[in-house]
């Protein structure tokens, strides 16, 4: 036990983050090209063609893991938003700041890709689906969180308002997921039927499985990069980061 | 394997250009992530260097 | 001397000290009524917009009103939680504010209601003539009324956090509405589909309920925030 907190207190250390996370890092760069290497080359050549929706449908082995990246990105934020604002631990907020940009772009790419996909398939590029809107609120929160972080001109100040915010979202979330649900089964009658399930092929969904776990390691890669940038920034005045230039 | 050359591979029977393009922009976005941080990280270090020479001279 | 003393060392009980702000905040807002009629005026412009927009055509706006009041009264009261606490952070009276022995919570909680009067609720009370203009049908006046009466309340509390968070903060308006706007989003599903619900003589009821659970959620949770940004820019300061 006593070791345990002793890891959380080391871990709130931007010193020891640093010098743990450069063993980690090339872990998780190996990790994350070699299965998305497999995951590509299995789902872009080998994975059979979908017989109602053609090749388009190989855009899931990205448009999923990202949308996975989307979400979970958001939990682990309102999580280190709590930490921070309640041990004030440095760490925290440095991760959290990763987590925004992180947590934007993998939104980002889930829009786009489930854009392009749509055009194939439904016909059109945009549909005000239930899951699309929800999505796209949040990257406006993202955003939000992102922009408010960035005004303040002292640092700690912006992370703790991000923090803050990152709170509120998080209690608005599930009431925002499921206001656009209920809004779009009231609006459904004109649309297309979208969130049909069919049972994937096994040779299909396998590469899949291997996509969502290579991007959860680009995630995990992503943050350090991200987070040991930022500790490099922001204490470049200290005497272990000069002593890391020769 | 799927496709029989690489033209097939290409075009995707129709849906090609689809495909391609959204892993395109995705490689661009994942790309911009990882390369961001390497770049900053990199600028900080010329930063610190330059300090210490300008400290050094004095 | 000692009166003095004794009288600054005398703490006032909770509810008093709510009531006291309440009426030193109305006093102010009664001495400045442009405050007041700034987001109603814009309220109005908006309004003049649709049509120009969209076509005179009566069914056309009939049909888009219930939506179109919703996201005008949306707009006016983001508008209006903008200079909440702007001038008080300005002139350094926030800060002594903070410092006072009463709870936060429930003193925030009174400064933003006394603001929500002064904005949400006098939009609600000219939404029906924005209503009329657009040519809702008269059988979903009541609907709408209620809707944002209720719904305003949650607005502007889910704004007066933004505001808080951005107070200290040159040309935060559009920061405030990029952080605001997605919060927004439950808030206008359910008020402007009891209305639609009301323009179709459907029952609107349970439409108003969820936006009455919003309220207490918003009414009951937002102080926390608020303080909490608030104290942040203090510190800045």
């Amino acid at each position: 036990m006593k070791s345990l907190v002793q890891f959380f207190f080391k871990l709130g250390s931007p010193n020891w983050f640093y010098k743990v996370s450069s063993y980690l890092v090339p872990v998780f760069a190996l990790l994350s090209i070699g299965l998305m290497s497999w995951g590509l080359v299995a789902g872009l050549l080998y994975a059979p063609m979908d017989f109602k929706q053609g090749n388009s449908y190989r855009i899931i082995y990205i448009h999923v893991p990202s949308s996975f990246i989307a979400l979970s990105c958001y939990y682990m934020m309102a999580l280190l938003a709590a930490v921070y604002l309640i041990w004030r631990t440095k760490m925290a907020a440095i991760v959290l700041r990763s987590c925004a940009v992180i947590g934007a772009a993998m939104t980002f790419i889930a829009l786009v890709t489930g854009a392009i996909w749509g055009k194939p398939t439904w016909g059109t590029w945009w549909v005000w689906d239930a899951r699309v809107t929800s999505m796209l609120v949040l990257f406006f929160i993202y955003m939000g969180i992102f922009a408010l972080s960035k005004a303040y001109e002292r640092e700690e100040l912006g992370s703790k308002a991000a923090a803050i915010l990152a709170l509120v979202g998080t209690v608005n979330i599930p009431i925002i997921y499921w206001s656009v649900d209920w809004w779009f089964a009231l609006h459904q009658g004109a649309t297309l039927k979208l969130t049909e399930k069919s049972a994937m092929d096994s040779a299909m969904l396998f590469p899949l499985l291997v996509m969502i776990a290579a991007t959860y390691c680009l995630y995990v890669l992503l943050i350090l990069l991200h987070s040991r940038a930022e500790i490099i920034r922001s204490e470049q005045r200290k005497q272990w980061v000069k002593d890391l230039v020769k | 394997m799927q496709f029989n050359s690489l033209q097939e591979l290409w075009f995707m029977g129709g849906h090609g250009s689809y495909v391609w393009s959204a892993f395109a922009i995705t490689a661009t976005v994942v790309l911009g992530l990882v390369l961001q941080p390497i770049l900053k990280r990199r600028k900080v270090f010329a930063d610190i260097k330059q300090r210490k020479q300008f400290e050094a001279q004095q | 001397m000692s009166d003095v003393s004794s009288a600054s060392l005398r703490r006032p009980s909770m509810a008093k000290a709510c009531w006291q702000l309440f009426l030193a905040e109305s006093k102010l807002l009664i001495r400045r009524p442009m405050d007041v009629f700034n987001p109603l005026l814009f309220g109005f412009l908006v309004t003049l917009m649709f049509p120009l927009g969209l076509g005179p055509d009566p069914a056309t706006l009939a049909k888009l009103a219930p939506g179109l009041v919703w996201i005008i009264a949306l707009l006016s009261c983001l508008l209006a939680t903008d200079q909440l606490f702007r001038e008080d952070f300005d002139d350094g009276s926030l800060a002594l504010w903070l410092l006072s022995p009463q709870p936060m919570y429930f003193l925030v909680m009174t400064r933003v209601f006394v603001h929500w009067l002064a904005s949400g609720f006098i939009i609600t009370l000219v939404s029906p003539i924005l209503a009329i203009m657009l040519n809702i049908p008269m059988q979903a006046i009541p609907a709408l009324f209620l809707s944002i009466l209720i719904g305003s309340v949650s607005l502007i509390f889910i704004g007066a956090i933004g505001a808080a968070l951005t107070v200290g903060l040159k040309n935060s308006s559009i920061l405030l509405t990029l952080i605001i706007l997605p919060l927004y989003v439950p808030v206008l599903i359910f008020g402007a589909a009891g209305v639609q619900a009301a323009t179709m003589d459907m029952a609107a009821g349970s439409y108003l309920a969820i936006l009455a659970a919003f309220m207490f959620l918003a009414v009951s949770l937002a102080p926390l925030a608020i303080y909490g940004g608030l104290k942040i820019n203090l510190d800045a300061g």
